[in-house]
């Protein structure tokens, strides 16, 4: 990787966008005396290729942390994004949990590639919490700053859709929905939900219509949010994960693992070789299993009824798999951080591959019928097209990106854990729409089994888990990122007093992508709404949280 | 002689109604049973509508403070224009119930008056699914209506009458005579019709809860309780009464020539067999088939015109 960026770099490109030095606090991941701290780890290692990586990667995980004052948040963001900074949340805090003061403060994390993270933080005083809205340059921040706005007060001076997002009631008395709805001769808007027909997760759509024809669609989610991220706030870090892992029930191995990576992070840990292995065979899992059902669900979507049958009888079969490796169909409760909590069973581990290649290939056998339907086909194709450009430009993550051609993944761009061994296969492929993304599910379903039948023989030996090595100092903030199985999440932590949890944020994939979906929408005809939904099939449980 | 004729009628009359009355849900438990069993699920079991219709009988509907009076009534407009349809069809005998009361125009047209009623009653509610499910429904009629007039106006043409009864007996006549190629082309538009009109797949799918693809489930979706009961029941007894217009008209072979006991029995379980087939396509192609796109639906409802056109042009031409 020659054209690696330095945190150097970086230092000198906002130094020359705000024509002075900043302060830039760098921190890496692992203690500093390396992954030789993990205690017990055995020197015969089974093969080479699970040799303890050397060290932190380079400087894909390192994070810059850079104070900025409001007006210089701009600047420095356009520096950043000359060097190809791409967007990953937006966080507010208030400054009161890791100090004696009040304030509030917000720090847009971007990733660069090939690069660190970097955190532009701006401290805001609690009585004027304003700050320039950054969504004009970055519009992949459009809810997160709207979300920040409902739940901490800090206000996006300048956001292009300043409306509420999470809180629906009451709604401000000045113009409450206004790029709600279109209007002209023969338009008509049709609700949708949060109460539906069938047993599905509660959002709210707003079709403005004309005929068939989709104007334009308002997406309401967050009627499922619980409070999560407040909830955890002053608790431990073991007590905090049960919390974070249950922001959705189909995403669990990822959340789990944001979590403990960033606690990993915080703490100086490096959880041993058969735990960081054994969470990839796990993150597969919950790939392969969210894949196939997504496959099924998109038949569903297009009502084909013999493709939705027959891929939830798989998918149902994959469940059991995971039920016999981890006890729990849906893989909750056993990462943790440091590595996990509970070895994986041996019943279930023994002919995991091959079970698991079996049902990839009875999967594949039924794609492969699928595509044969010219009915079913027709019906994805042209349906619901993410040109690249709008992807890129409003950051889609998962499969939603790499359908539209764009060639992203976290496994290989920022591999941790695991992954840091393995050479994952990155499926991208540029039509954008339904079909698309029905192929590129269908493709990593195969390479995950593939990483399973591969990984399952060949867990190296050892210790399980490591305790966390040190106390996080108050404010000390990591940020961590795994991609499931609809994209990228990243989790941003602040330790606070006494190793306490000061403040938790997850951006999931989910969180990222809905906004894509409501922009697709329009242009297509309303009864092909559920199909182009489920063709991203998106959480609202880990969005709300 | 006139005693006796009445006293046939309204043999005929009840017979009609009870059998049909009794079957139709007994048709739409089996069309159930085959697709879950192609999904690889038990199902439930062919008590299951019945059940569902008492259970929806026995409730009160409620309805939305937008409905006036034409939700009130139309469930039971479209329930009766449906039952009058059923008794202007042949089924057990070659003479419909009401033989002489009305042709296969009123058919299509108490259909039509059903239709007409039940997308009203959907706007009635108030409701934004409701409206999308009669616009598409009003829709997708408008575009079969064509095909499903020259379907039969070709058989009509050939038995010289438009008396559905005659048109029977005529086919009975002529026996496998009839099958020929304009037959033929009138019977596959038919059939398409009748998958649309009964809401099957390609066109509609029964069971589904995704709100925005319904069209006949949609104008259902403010019904509730006894509207919802005599709603489903005429959807229902309307897959009846055209699967019995499809076999009356195009294949009419099994039932009875005269009044009498042995032959209208025979008819009747012909009769019923020939719906069951009927039934079991239609469960093949909601398991089967992925549903065509909203806008696509034209080009398969063009075809079923087509057809028929094809079909009356070569009886007219090449007699």
């Amino acid at each position: 990787m020659s054209d690696q960026i330095s945190s150097r770099a970086i230092r000198e490109a906002l130094r020359r966008a705000l024509g002075h030095a900043v302060p830039i606090s760098v921190t890496s991941s692992g203690p500093s005396s390396g992954p030789s701290s993990a205690p017990g780890a055995p020197s015969t290692a089974n093969s080479a290729s699970f040799a303890p990586s050397s060290a932190p990667g380079p400087a894909g995980d390192e994070e810059l942390l850079v104070n900025l004052a409001r007006e210089e948040l701009d600047p420095a963001i356009l520096a950043l994004q000359e060097l190809g900074a791409q967007h990953l949340m937006l966080v507010a805090f208030d400054l009161h949990s890791i100090r004696r003061r009040t304030g509030l403060a917000v720090e847009e994390a971007l990733a660069i590639p090939n690069g660190p993270i970097v955190r532009l933080r701006v401290e805001l005083p609690a009585d004027d919490p304003t700050y320039p809205s950054i969504t004009p340059l970055v519009p992949a921040a459009q809810w997160d700053e709207r979300e920040a706005h409902d739940l901490h007060g800090v206000v996006p001076v300048g956001h292009p859709d300043p409306r509420p997002l999470v809180i629906h009631e009451p709604a401000p008395p000045a113009a409450p929905f206004r790029s709600f709805v279109a209007h002209g001769e023969g338009v008509y808007q049709l609700p949708v939900g949060p109460i539906h027909a069938g047993v599905i997760e509660p959002g709210h759509f707003r079709f403005s219509a004309v005929g068939e024809s989709v104007l334009y669609l308002d997406a309401r989610l967050f009627y499922t949010h619980r409070g999560l991220e407040r909830l955890v706030e002053g608790r431990t870090m073991t007590e905090a994960l049960p919390i974070v892992e249950r922001a959705c029930g189909v995403c669990t191995v990822t959340h789990a693992t944001v979590y403990s990576r960033a606690v990993e992070r915080l703490t100086g840990t490096v959880p041993p070789p058969r735990a960081r292995m054994a969470r990839v065979l796990l993150a597969e899992m919950e790939r392969l299993y969210n894949h196939v059902g997504d496959l099924g669900n998109i038949c569903a979507g297009a009502g084909f009824n013999f493709g939705m049958s027959r891929l939830a009888w798989q998918k149902a079969q994959l469940l059991r798999l995971n039920e016999r490796l981890t006890g729990h169909r849906y893989l909750m409760g056993i990462v943790a951080p440091g590595g996990l909590r509970f070895e994986l069973d041996e019943r279930g581990l023994v002919g995991l591959g091959a079970l698991a290649t079996e049902i990839e290939r009875e999967v594949r056998s039924i794609v492969r019928l699928l595509v044969r339907s010219e009915g079913f086909m027709a019906r994805l194709h042209t349906t619901g097209v993410l040109s690249a450009k709008e992807a890129r430009r409003l950051g889609a993550l998962g499969v939603a990106a790499r359908a539209s051609g764009l060639d992203q993944d976290l496994r290989r761009d920022r591999p941790a854990d695991g992954y840091r061994d393995l050479q994952v296969r990155v499926i991208s492929t540029p039509a954008g729409d339904a079909a698309a993304r029905f192929h590129v599910r269908a493709q990593e379903a195969r390479v995950s089994a593939a990483l399973i039948a591969d990984l399952a023989g060949r867990l190296p030996a050892g210790p399980i888990a490591v305790p966390l090595a040190v106390q996080p100092r108050s404010g000390d903030v990591a940020l961590a990122g795994a991609e499931g199985p609809r994209g990228a999440s990243w989790l941003w932590l602040m330790a606070g007093p006494s190793g306490r949890i000061a403040r938790l944020h997850l951006r999931s994939a989910s969180f990222a992508n809905w906004p894509l979906v409501a922009t697709v929408v329009p242009g297509n005809i309303v009864p092909d709404f559920p199909l182009i939904n489920k063709s991203f099939e998106l959480c609202y449980a880990c969005t709300d949280r | 002689m006139e005693l006796n004729a009445v006293a046939t009628t309204i043999f005929l009359v009840v017979l009609q109604i009870a059998t049909f009355l009794a079957f139709a849900p007994f048709l739409t438990a089996t069309i159930r049973r085959t697709k879950a069993r192609l999904q690889s699920r038990r199902g439930p079991g062919l008590l299951q509508p019945y059940r569902d219709l008492a259970k929806w009988w026995a409730k009160l509907p409620l309805e939305s403070n937008a409905s006036g009076p034409v939700s009130r009534y139309a469930p039971a407009f479209v329930l009766a224009a449906v039952l009058a349809a059923a008794l202007l069809v042949p089924f057990a005998a070659n003479r419909a119930p009401l033989a002489g009361w009305g042709d296969l125009l009123v058919v299509v047209g108490l259909f039509a008056a059903a239709r007409f009623a039940l997308a009203l009653a959907a706007l009635d509610a108030g409701g934004a699914f409701g409206g999308m499910g009669s616009s598409r429904d009003v829709a997708i009629s408008a575009l079969a209506e064509p095909g499903l007039v020259l379907a039969l106006a070709g058989a009509a043409v050939a038995a010289n009458s438009s008396d559905l009864g005659a048109i029977s007996a005529f086919g009975v006549w002529r026996g496998v005579g009839l099958l020929g190629p304009a037959h033929l082309l009138a019977a596959a538009a038919f059939a398409i019709v009748l998958v649309a009109e009964t809401g099957h797949h390609p066109v509609d799918n029964p069971d589904t809860h995704l709100e925005l693809t319904m069209i006949h489930e949609g104008m259902l979706i403010e019904a509730s309780g006894r509207s919802l009961a005599m709603l489903v029941f005429a959807s229902e007894l309307k897959l009846v009464v055209l699967a019995a217009v499809f076999s009356a008209v195009f294949f009419p072979f099994g039932s009875a020539t005269e009044i009498a006991a042995g032959p209208i029995a025979f008819g009747l379980l012909v009769g019923f067999g020939k719906l069951l087939v009927v039934g079991q396509v239609l469960a093949l192609l909601d398991g089967s088939v992925a549903k065509l796109r909203l806008l696509r639906l034209p080009d398969l409802l063009g075809l079923a015109s087509l057809l028929a056109l094809t079909g009356l042009a070569v009886r007219v031409l090449l007699p």
